[in-house]
């Protein structure tokens, strides 16, 4: 009953962005804003080139009018002199040819030898700076990077700013298989892109995400680029990335970070797919531990690799004051979050020394400065020992002594950015599915738990996206075009369709509307697809099931159909005088070759 | 007053002129085609050349091929004059010559269709 109420209130359609606020199609800009290199080694070599050419010129017209020696009284020709000029001109020195020089001559070519090596040395030195050149050299790099992006073929996602997020983001991205580009101004971070040790080498650009043009040159109008994050840690930045990718690629998903509810609501105007304000975030988890524990626990469950476990005695916390010392907006987001849950809050600013705990309940250090939000930590569990201690981190440096302390809640806001994000590019229907956790109450998260945990075990499970239709699931496809396939048919052992797989049916989509937790009874049609959680071997093992024509009609009915031509006509005929029949046609449907795996 | 458009206008212009000047006269008789003027011909069209390097205007690039055309028939020119003078025994001939001014008359072509291409670009040209 349940499910059909989720089903009218919170059946989103998972569709393409709304329609966005462009009103005509504009091409994506691609202008560099620098030349390229080789234009610029023209321009800048014009001088030292005349300089050459004007030296040897003269000394070659000179060296012609020079009269020769007694012997030879001719002045050497045109070609002579050239000839002449040339080896000595480039120091390389021949000497006197054809014959013996004069004394007039010997002059000349005394002040040839001395010019041209003027000359040369002049063009050589410039040639050197160019290529010091600040710009000359970025003009090289935008070549190399314009170079890797065309050889990107592959979907990709556009990175702006490769600060903590960014790299923890790109770590994910990696980590899924996924293609990535990185877009950011500061010249250090993209060279630490390619420091980072990563399998791959990923494109990554110098430039500012505030100019739409630089966008375009990081892949923003190229056909595989499917989605952008602006991860700078400035919101005014990420509102523009968030600008030019509704109004020049509103099909693209864009995900965006804030740090205050003005720009984040700006974001929205323009339809970013999603706004995500860690401190915000880490306000409503914490209301959340508080406020409804089981939904937490199954949330943090179905985010965490390794299984976080809480503490219970959360409940009580919820009655007593909380002394929040934190600057910026980190501390406000969080105090107004505690307090519109109903609970006693004290803001306090780290500036004015240690912070009073005494009689307080929990405690949140959530200063800029690492250091002194464990020296806070320290204090205050010094002062009182039952207290909750809440510590923001704000770089990995820190991270062993931190770990040692061990509060009873650390706060990373890179980390809870990139998972979040990751997770929404990479598999936007498990992420639904969490989402839909965070919102549901108690009662619900706690019995699906239960359920959940009955089946896979404990430990976090994986997720897998099974497709009905012709290439991922060809035997159910067929089944189903005359008979009847039930979600919960699907988990059963092609073995022994008695056992139930490890593997529990989260999200159930048909024709873009989402259902959380279907019934087991539920029919299956063909295009559905149908998000697992469970453990990976039951997973892969129900995919295989979907392959084979005998595995689906047995776990759907429990008839054993052979799977060879032979036995399979013996076996019709030893039915049919029994008569039963199976429903498998015996003409081998040709099969479309195996695309690659969606996402999750 | 522009100084590079000065320069460039000057070089340009002077490739030509030379060229024209050493072009001028009867074919066949080399005392009508000064070697020196030839030579300098050579000269101010490479460095015509080198001046149109790094112009990205549609018609900077069409300046640099036509300009490259003038210098190479002009080199091509002073090669063939160079073996009639030093390398064939028989000298500086009449079909020697009348094949390096034909050549170099090439070039002349080339470098008149530089010179609209100069005065073009000068007539369009609007201050803004």
């Amino acid at each position: 009953m349940a499910n059909l109420l989720q089903l009218l209130r919170r059946g989103d359609p998972a569709r393409p962005r709304p329609d966005s606020l462009r009103r005509t199609r504009v091409e994506v800009p691609t202008e560099p804003p620098t030349t390229d290199a080789l234009f610029l080694v023209l321009r800048q070599m014009r001088a030292p080139l005349v300089v050459v050419v004007a030296v040897f010129a003269l000394m070659t017209f000179g060296l012609s009018l020079m009269p020769g020696t007694e012997e030879n009284p001719q002045p050497l020709s045109l070609f002579e002199s050239f000839y002449v000029v040339s080896y000595t001109g480039l120091t390389i020195g021949f000497g006197e040819l054809p014959h013996a020089f004069s004394t007039q001559q010997r002059m000349w070519v005394m002040l040839t030898i001395y010019s041209s090596v003027l000359a040369w040395t002049y063009s050589i030195a410039a040639l050197l700076a160019l290529s010091q050149n600040r710009t000359f050299r970025q003009a090289l790099a935008l070549q190399r990077f314009s170079r890797k992006l065309r050889a990107v073929r592959t979907p990709f996602v556009l990175v702006v700013g490769y600060g903590r997020a960014g790299e923890a983001v790109c770590r994910a991205l990696e980590e899924q298989g996924r293609a990535f580009v990185v877009l950011d101004q500061d010249e250090e971070r993209v060279q630490q892109l390619a420091l980072d040790g990563y399998l791959t080498d990923h494109p990554g650009l110098v430039g500012s995400g505030r100019d739409p043009r630089m966008l375009g040159l990081a892949g923003l109008g190229r056909d595989q680029c499917e989605a952008v994050l602006a991860l700078t840690d400035s919101d005014e930045t990420n509102l523009a990335v968030v600008m030019a990718v509704n109004l020049l690629r509103p099909e693209l998903m864009v995900i965006a970070r804030s740090a205050n509810r003005e720009h984040a609501q700006q974001m929205h105007d323009f339809a970013a797919d999603v706004v995500v304000n860690p401190f915000d975030r880490y306000g409503a988890y914490l209301v959340m531990a508080l406020r409804r524990p089981f939904s937490f626990r199954f949330a943090s469950w179905l985010m965490s690799r390794r299984s976080a476990e809480l503490p219970h005695h959360l409940e009580h916390l919820a009655e007593g004051r909380w002394v929040v010392c934190a600057d910026g907006s980190f501390g406000v987001e969080v105090t107004s979050d505690l307090e519109s849950a109903g609970l006693d809050v004290v803001l306090v600013d780290p500036a004015h020394g240690k912070p009073d705990v005494s009689g307080a309940v929990g405690f949140v250090a959530g200063a800029e400065s690492d250091i002194v939000n464990l020296a806070m930590a320290a204090h205050a569990r010094i002062e009182n020992d039952e207290l909750f201690v809440a510590v923001r981190q704000n770089s990995t440096v820190n991270e062993a002594p931190l770990a040692a302390f061990d509060p009873d809640s650390v706060f990373i806001p890179t980390e809870l950015l990139a998972r979040e994000a990751v997770a929404r590019i990479t598999s936007p229907h498990y992420w639904s599915f969490v989402d839909h956790v965070l919102h549901e109450d108690d009662d619900w998260c706690r019995r699906v738990m239960e359920e959940i945990v009955s089946v896979v075990g404990a430990e976090t499970p994986v997720s897998a996206r099974i497709d009905i239709d012709v290439a991922h699931a060809p035997a159910a496809v067929r089944w189903l075009r005359s008979e009847q396939l039930l979600v919960g048919d699907v988990l059963r052992d092609p073995d022994d369709r008695e056992v139930r797989l490890a593997a529990y049916p989260a999200v159930l989509v048909r024709a873009g509307r989402r259902t959380f937790t279907p019934d087991l009874r539920a029919p299956l049609q063909e295009g559905d697809i149908l998000l697992l959680l469970g453990r990976e071997a039951d997973l892969d093992l129900i995919a295989s099931t979907l392959f084979n024509d005998s595995a689906v009609e047995y776990v759907a009915t429990g008839r054993e159909v052979a799977t060879a031509w032979i036995f399979r006509h013996l076996q019709r005929w030893s039915w049919s005088r029994r008569g039963r029949h199976s429903r498998l046609s015996d003409a081998p449907e040709h099969r479309p070759p195996f695309p690659p795996r969606p996402p999750v | 007053m522009n100084l590079e458009k000065v320069v460039f206008g000057f070089f340009v212009l002077m490739a030509a002129t030379l060229n024209f000047g050493y072009v001028l006269g009867d074919m066949s008789d080399p005392d009508m085609h000064n070697a020196y003027e030839l030579y300098a011909a050579v000269v101010v069209n490479i460095i015509a050349t080198i001046l149109k390097f790094g112009d990205r205007t549609q018609i900077g690039a069409v300046h640099l091929a036509t300009s490259l055309v003038a210098s190479i028939q002009l080199i091509i020119a002073t090669l063939v004059w160079v073996w009639a003078s030093h390398v064939d025994p028989a000298e500086v001939t009449d079909a020697h010559m009348s094949s390096v001014v034909s050549i170099a008359a090439g070039a002349l072509l080339a470098n008149i269709v530089s010179i609209v291409l100069l005065v073009v670009e000068t007539v369009s040209y609007r201050r803004r």
